[in-house]
């Protein structure tokens, strides 16, 4: 799994790629957790290259949006691959979360000053 | 696909093993012609059942289970693909297990507090059998998904 971290303005985005498992989702927690402690308070994480998530990535994500809110942040997803988007369907988060179709499709929903 | 491809992996079972159990299986499941989607949702069910059983191992520690902490000792892991399906067999020598029967508490609820039973209600969604045995002191917990042909 690897993870790439990107710039747009006030915005931070995640690139994941590979298999998020059970021992790479608490070290992608870590990551993170930096981020957040380093004042990123707007995130996409873009799951174009993400192959699979369990259970235990989307603890990762519940973790960061909890973070993100507490801070008057806000988290959002875009690029899932279907099998990504299956499991947030099963448990119920896809409505919860906010999901887009395209990277630019999450970027357009943050004020453009927050963009440069 | 004639005879069934059968392999056998046995790891110790700790959290930082996850990744090559994973990796393991794919490569399995590659060279048995599974691949995409089903192959995918195989390996998300092999993560929650290889963490559950770590989770189980280490729930008499203090402040509860949790994935760090223990060991659920040896697991033993038989994978059989056929023209028909796969199968994923978790062999391991820890306490019963026992799988929850009614389905977790979902969505919102699990923003709000720790909602238990997730990774089984997965595995019993993306699978077409989840079933599993205790024999003598062993806990067996089959994965059974069905190849669309």
């Amino acid at each position: 799994m690897e993870l790439r971290i990107k710039e747009k303005g006030n915005v931070r985005i995640v690139y994941l790629q590979g298999k998020l498992d059970v021992f790479l989702s608490i070290e992608a927690e870590k990551e993170f957790d930096r981020l957040v402690d380093a004042g990123a308070l707007n995130i996409i994480v873009n799951m174009k290259d993400l192959d699979f998530l369990s259970s235990s990535g989307l603890r990762t994500f519940i973790a960061l949006q909890k973070k993100l809110s507490s801070r008057k942040g806000r988290l959002l997803f875009c690029s899932m691959p279907p099998a990504v988007s299956k499991i947030f369907r099963i448990v119920e988060l896809a409505d919860i979360f906010c999901i887009c179709e395209t990277e630019q499709a999450a970027l357009e929903l943050f004020p453009e000053e927050q963009l440069y | 696909m004639g005879n069934p491809q059968i392999s056998t992996l046995e790891v110790s079972g700790e959290l930082k093993n996850a990744t090559a159990v994973i990796n393991w299986v794919d490569s399995e499941l590659e060279r048995g012609g599974v691949s995409g989607e089903t192959a995918s949702e195989i390996l998300i069910c092999v993560d929650e059942a290889f963490s559950n059983i770590i989770f189980h191992s280490n729930k008499h520690q203090s402040g509860g289970p949790s994935w760090t902490g223990g060991s659920a000792g040896m697991i033993r892991i038989r994978l059989s693909v056929n023209a028909h399906s796969v199968t994923v067999v978790f062999c391991d020598d820890a306490e019963a297990l026992i799988l929850p029967g009614v389905k977790p508490q979902l969505g919102q609820a699990m923003l709000e507090r720790a909602t238990p039973g997730v990774g089984v209600y997965i595995m019993r969604q993306l699978m077409d059998e989840v079933s599993y045995q205790r024999d003598g002191n062993t806990n067996c917990l089959t994965l059974i998904k069905k190849l669309k042909s």
